[in-house]
């Protein structure tokens, strides 16, 4: 056996650290390369960009049905990008010029690089022409995206449709809008009127009263503040209660009469649910905002929303918890985030990191990178989304959504009906929902401003969206 | 057609690159490194095939012709200089002179690819470097007086120092050089070879009993005014060297763990008093938080690295002039955008396997002073690395340090050429005999080459008892008193008794020529010096067989014909 000289025993020991250390600079810079960097490099801060543009075409936005929502088109030297649906995408897939917006800013880079294969990139080289740049699959449903646009009609609003199961965003429409083929030309004209807010995606970014869809936190917050009392809960409803000055009022001050939690929740009583908040302990009712993700920053599929501000501390006064146990006063959310909260209740308590791309393919089809869904957190236990359930499928059995009764498929949701400006009787109609009720795979919320109540307004479209959905998926099946 | 090219000599890149690193790699399992010749050969090769690829792509893409001249006028002069040096030495590393120039080469393409005239200035500091590094194995190999300057050392690190803390220009908050005449000098980069040299020639002298106590006492004034400049590179460098040249010293596995405990206090300390590393850890933590401000150079860095890829840019086709400081502190990730990460990790295991190669001569050589400063060389050198390589790939957090040999920053160029101008200079004297003059087949023939053998067939009495690190750790703090150093250190024994020994054992030693007693004469006056041996007679049976095995065969007469000898008596 070969003797270790006792004197070179710290040199070979110190050998190896520094070896050690080396190895692991290698796979720290390996690692980076393989798993972090390809999103990491989608930055505006990444001035690479303009450089890959040189070199090539920019590649085409796609849905996983092979429908093209964005491509360039290459006339001699002029590049010119080309968006088929013109307006009815607008926000979701964006523009590539004055600073990038949508699916065209966050995979900016991704539609830039070219892994298009190497005797693709020698004919390109020879011929004296650009590689293409890869192409972008996203998981929007043209078909679901056309009902959702159309059913908002005139009106100003958000929708957005998402998969329960995976977090995949089928159609996202806001309202006002803009046609993005034009999007450059008409810039000045957007930047400089201060009242447009076409550019505003109003999912991600728009915040608006909860309203009536905050009852769902409440309800949750009173069965896990009090999991022995929810089933004995009673409330004696005169269509109107008053709080210090104030005069609190069911709609159309209409008296529901005794009502147990399920009845308070499917009616939407207001009156039952500010006896509720008042209850509260806020202190622990904080905590559980902060499950839900209330204030924090969202995993929005475009890098940046919104937070949904709500105030709820121990010092909260009673004057204020009035306020926002029925979503009004400070109160402000995100339709994303109650997307968000409403997949979790469908979802047994977790909620999906909501994402638009499914994946990147090199021009030849070659899958370059896949986005797998992936579990974004838990909001709530499998029990309470459970319980939210039930009393969300009784919203539609026998409550505000009964619109929806008439549907070949079950369903669960909530109606709400945001107050806003200083008129009586403004207010914005919200729903969020999803079907089946029993094994739920779609989910959709939506808000029509200044339409009226959510039971009137915004069910309807409910219907239609998932009418389209199992129409569109189930029966492929 | 020219992003053709780019993307073609990228793939020729990581194949020359990879061939040389094997190379590297095998020359690393043989056992006389020095003796594989047609190995040397190819890397040369190999380098001057890298540095032409690099240039014609250069040319082409920039289509300004004074690359071409440019890259033949470096190999002319760099090839003559080198010439030079293998005239004047005879036997030189060429392993490391190999390395040398290929990391020299590769900073030459990117920092030709970033700016011309910044290429030009590397080259022409370059060659300054080279030819004064040049002198140093003549004054290593005439001046012994070297390993008694032990306090001049110190001083001369402290002033240097002191006076860039106490006069230096600020830049981005630290106090790092002088500015004459225009040109920028930093001396943390010089003193980095200067306190190597302090700390192995205290504690090679074991006469001194404060040697432990001041080595670290001046080292750790060191490292402080290089924190007060807020230097934390630096700082951290000068503590790996200090660290790992102690445990070299004194053997004990205790020192690496107070190092490391001493080291995070330190670090925890930092975090409190320093707001600027508080914000560096931050920045490495959280990179993408603060993009446009505080972590604007690190996520630059990473975004370069991530566009880049495997595969790379190609030369010309990246952007890594968004990188702030790429010419100096960031050109790894300016090599990584264009050249590819695959090139980029090649590229960390040449430096690996260089400094694995330092180690490795480190306990090759005989003298304990060269002992440590090879192996203090080889930590300054390995922890720049990780520093500017790690801090710039977000595997530590930044310290703002360059790297080695390919860096722009004349300081950090010449005094890495020094730096292995002392490698090269300890190689000349330690190992010259391997190839100076002597046919290389008899001696790898040789049984007197194979340590084992020689010890099985002569006997020699190396084998000590089977000891745990515990027991050996407390001879070490034995043999550290002076008293017994003290009669090793008598000059008295040492030919008398080799003599006998010799004639004991029936061999005969011819000195046949001037040179060869020098050796000897002077081999066992530095070893007692060096004291490393409690037991007298061990320490002759250990010296004999180091001498042994170094004397040429022609030295020794007998030698060869002593085993027979021995036979033919058991025969009988």
């Amino acid at each position: 056996m070969k003797k270790i000289n006792k004197e070179n025993l710290p040199i070979i020991i110190t050998s190896i650290l520094f070896t050690l250390v080396f190895a692991g600079m290698i796979v720290n810079l390996a690692w980076f390369v393989k798993n972090d960097s390809y999103d990491a490099i989608n930055s505006i801060y990444n001035p690479r960009d303009e450089i890959l543009a040189q070199q090539n075409v920019r590649g085409s936005i796609v849905t996983e049905q092979g429908d093209v929502l964005a491509y360039t088109e290459v006339q001699g030297d002029n590049e010119r990008r080309v968006y088929p649906y013109s307006v009815q995408f607008a926000h979701v897939v964006g523009y590539s010029t004055n600073g990038g917006m949508g699916v065209e800013k966050v995979a900016n880079m991704s539609l830039l690089q070219s892994n298009a294969s190497i005797s693709d990139k020698v004919d390109n080289d020879l011929n004296d022409s650009k590689d293409t740049g890869d192409t972008v699959v996203t998981s929007l449903n043209v078909r679901m995206q056309e009902v959702a646009f159309k059913s908002l009609g005139a009106f100003q609003g958000a929708i957005i449709v998402t998969e329960v199961e995976t977090g995949k965003i089928l159609a996202m429409v806001s309202k006002p809008d803009f046609d993005p083929n034009t999007i450059a030309g008409e810039w000045e004209d957007i930047i400089n009127n201060s009242d447009s807010s076409v550019l505003l995606n109003r999912v991600t970014h728009g915040q608006y009263p909860p309203g009536s869809t905050f009852k769902i936190v409440d309800a949750l917050e009173y069965y896990r503040q009090f999991p022995d009392e929810v089933d004995n809960y009673y409330y004696q409803c005169n269509g109107s209660l008053r709080y210090d000055e104030r005069k609190i009022t069911c709609y159309h001050g209409s008296s529901h009469g005794g009502v147990d939690m399920a009845r308070s929740f499917a009616k939407s009583c207001n009156c039952s649910f500010v006896n509720i908040g008042l209850k509260l302990d806020r202190a622990l009712m904080s905590e559980t905002l902060k499950d839900l993700l209330f204030g924090e920053e969202l995993p929005a599929p475009f890098q940046s929303s919104n937070r949904s501000v709500i105030n709820i501390s121990g010092d909260t006064d009673d004057a204020e918890m009035v306020q926002i146990s029925i979503g009004q006063g400070t109160a402000l959310m995100t339709p994303l985030h109650l997307n968000m909260i409403t997949c979790a209740i469908a979802n047994e308590g977790k909620v999906m990191t909501p994402q638009v791309i499914s994946r990147i393919e090199s021009t030849s089809g070659n899958v370059v990178k896949e986005y797998d869904p992936k579990v974004y957190t838990t909001m709530m236990t499998e029990e309470e989304a459970a319980y939210l359930t039930e009393l969300m499928t009784g919203v539609v059995e026998n409550g505000t959504g009964d619109f929806l009764t008439s549907a070949d498929y079950t369903s669960a949701g909530k109606t709400g009906s945001a107050e806003y400006g200083t008129a009586k009787g403004d207010s914005h109609a919200w729903f969020t929902g999803f079907a089946p009720a029993e094994d739920p795979k779609v989910c959709v919320t939506i808000i029509v401003e200044g339409a009226g109540t959510g039971g009137d307004y915004a069910v309807p479209i409910a219907k239609r969206l998932f009418d389209v959905y199992f129409e569109q998926y189930m029966q492929s099946e | 057609m020219a992003s053709f090219i780019s993307e073609i000599s990228n793939y020729a890149f990581v194949v020359i690159m990879a061939v040389y690193v094997a190379t590297n790699m095998i020359v690393f399992f043989f056992k006389n490194p020095e003796k594989h010749k047609h190995f040397y050969m190819l890397q040369t090769l190999l380098a001057i095939a890298f540095h032409a690829v690099g240039y014609i792509t250069l040319f082409v893409r920039a289509e300004d012709v004074r690359y071409f001249f440019f890259f033949a006028f470096q190999e002319i002069i760099l090839f003559a200089l080198i010439l030079v040096f293998r005239t004047l030495y005879r036997s030189v590393s060429r392993l490391m002179l190999n390395n040398v120039l290929m990391l020299l080469f590769v900073g030459f393409i990117i920092l030709g690819r970033l700016a011309f005239e910044n290429a030009v200035r590397q080259f022409v500091i370059t060659i300054v470097a080279f030819a004064v590094s040049m002198i140093i194995p003549w004054i290593m190999k005439h001046t012994k007086l070297l390993k008694k300057m032990g306090y001049v050392y110190c001083a001369l690190g402290i002033v240097a120092l002191g006076a860039v803390w106490l006069t230096g220009e600020i830049t981005n908050g630290s106090k790092l050089a002088f500015k004459i005449e225009g040109m920028s000098f930093q001396p943390s980069e010089f003193v980095k070879i200067v306190i190597v040299f302090f700390i192995a020639a205290l504690l090679t002298n074991k006469k001194d009993p404060f040697r432990y106590v001041s080595s670290g006492l001046f080292s750790v004034v060191h490292v402080l005014i290089l924190v007060l400049s807020r230097d934390l590179g630096g700082a951290g460098i000068y503590c790996m060297i200090y660290l790992f040249m102690l445990y070299i010293a004194n053997r004990n596995a205790i020192t690496l763990f107070v190092g490391a405990v001493g080291g995070a206090g330190a670090f925890y300390l930092a975090l409190q008093v320093f707001d600027h590393v508080k914000i560096r850890v931050q920045n490495w933590l959280h990179p993408w938080t603060d993009m446009s401000n505080t972590g604007y150079q690190i996520t630059q860095s990473l975004f370069a690295i991530g566009t880049g890829g495997w595969e790379g840019m190609g030369l010309f086709q990246g952007n890594p002039k968004t990188i702030p400081y790429v010419n100096e502190d960031f050109v790894f990730s300016a090599i990584a955008e264009e050249f590819g990460v695959m090139f980029s990790i090649l590229l960390i295991m040449l430096y690996l396997v260089t400094v694995l190669h330092m180690f490795r001569m480190s306990a090759r050589v005989k003298e304990f002073f060269h002992k440590l400063i090879l192996s203090g060389l080889a930590v300054s050198l390995g922890t720049q690395v990780i520093l500017t390589i790690g801090g710039g790939t977000r595997f530590i957090p930044l310290t703002g340090v360059t790297l080695p040999l390919i860096s722009m920053g004349g300081s950090s160029l010449t005094a890495t050429l020094l730096m292995f101008g002392v490698v090269q200079g300890i190689y000349i004297n330690e190992f010259a005999y391997y190839e100076d003059g002597y046919d290389e087949e008899e001696l790898e023939e040789d049984e007197f080459d194979d340590e084992d053998e020689y010890e099985d067939e002569y006997d020699v009495a190396e084998e000590e008892p089977e000891e745990s690190n515990e027991s050996s750790f407390a001879e070490n703090v034995i043999s550290e008193e002076p008293e017994d150093t003290a009669d090793v250190s008598n000059d008295e024994f040492g030919l008398q008794e080799l003599e006998a020994y010799l004639a004991q054992n029936n061999v005969t030693v011819e000195c046949s020529t001037v040179e060869s007693e020098e050796i000897l004469n002077t081999d066992i006056s530095e070893r007692t010096v060096s004291g490393e041996f409690v037991d007298e007679d061990d320490y002759i049976e250990d010296y004999l067989e180091d001498e042994l095995k170094n004397i040429p065969p022609d030295y020794i007469s007998g030698g060869v014909n002593r085993k027979e000898d021995d036979l033919d008596e058991e025969d009988k």
